[in-house]
């Protein structure tokens, strides 16, 4: 799944948690259901923030 | 009225879950919403109460449309869906006018604390606690709504209203972001400056629960 988002080519931590964000609600808007787990450890530099984000992306959802 | 084409089909799709389908019904029925919402909401209130139902209701309709049942006929189906609204928005007045003025109720003899053993009542029939359910516990069931209420609190009070509308249609109308930059007639980029501000924002006020 995370291989679909390069969230690495920006230096910007925000920027980072922003574009996984994204990607993650549209994951969730086709139906599917992303691991955020996953997506959080495959970016140990952002994982608690990236979570915190992903969690809240999720209970809009 | 709500337009009836298709509304049959367009219903079942929404209620087997299929989200777009679900925002397509809501987009459909939003102008009927929006007529009960004035109709019903707090005159002394005025405007606020009824954007305040109108969004609460609009949260009840995806939630509840499982629950509705209408026939085959696209046209009886559009009538029975709008009675249907307008009880739902009706009661949704009527629950928040009564929270309103609700007062506190006190028990009329002190609660009983955990730890005191079984007794019996005025009959000699022995009383006591009852063992714990399989289900969720009451506290858990209380966290759950507490949460609910945090997050919408906290979605109602962002200060922006374009940064609400823009968070309304990504989650309640599950429309992309360039859908929405289209839908508001804002670029791209401005939409999601303000999308990932908000999100940031309710993030914030959320702190702590998520």
């Amino acid at each position: 799944m995370t291989d679909s988002i390069d969230a690495s080519t920006s230096d910007d931590p925000q920027k980072q948690i922003e574009r996984l964000a994204e990607y993650f609600l549209v994951e969730l808007q086709a139906g599917r259901q992303p691991d955020k787990a996953a997506l959080a450890a495959a970016h140990p530099g952002i994982s608690l923030p990236l979570q915190r984000r992903l969690a809240l992306v999720e209970r809009l959802f | 009225m709500i337009p009836h084409e298709g509304l049959t089909q367009l219903i079942r799709k929404a209620q087997t879950g299929d989200r777009q389908r679900g925002a397509e019904l809501l987009q459909r029925v939003l102008p009927t919403l929006e007529r009960f919402a004035e109709r019903y909401g707090d005159v002394s209130t005025a405007a606020e109460s009824a954007s305040d139902l109108l969004q609460e209701a609009s949260w009840r309709v995806c939630e509840k449309i499982g629950q509705f049942q209408g026939t085959q006929d696209d046209c009886q189906t559009a009538a029975m869906l709008h009675d249907w609204l307008e009880q739902l928005v009706r009661r949704l007045a009527t629950n928040r006018r009564e929270a309103r003025h609700a007062q506190k109720r006190r028990p009329e003899t002190p609660p009983i604390p955990l730890g005191t053993s079984a007794g019996t009542d005025s009959q000699g029939a022995l009383i006591g606690i009852d063992p714990a359910g399989t289900g969720p516990s009451p506290s858990a069931v209380v966290a759950g709504h507490e949460l609910e209420s945090r997050v919408r609190a906290a979605f109602d009070s962002l200060p922006d209203p374009t940064d609400r509308q823009i968070l309304e249609l990504c989650f309640m109308h599950s429309l992309s972001l360039r859908a929405v930059a289209e839908h508001m007639q804002l670029s791209y980029d401005q939409v999601r400056e303000r999308y990932h501000a908000g999100l940031r924002r309710l993030e914030q006020q959320l702190e702590g629960l998520l």
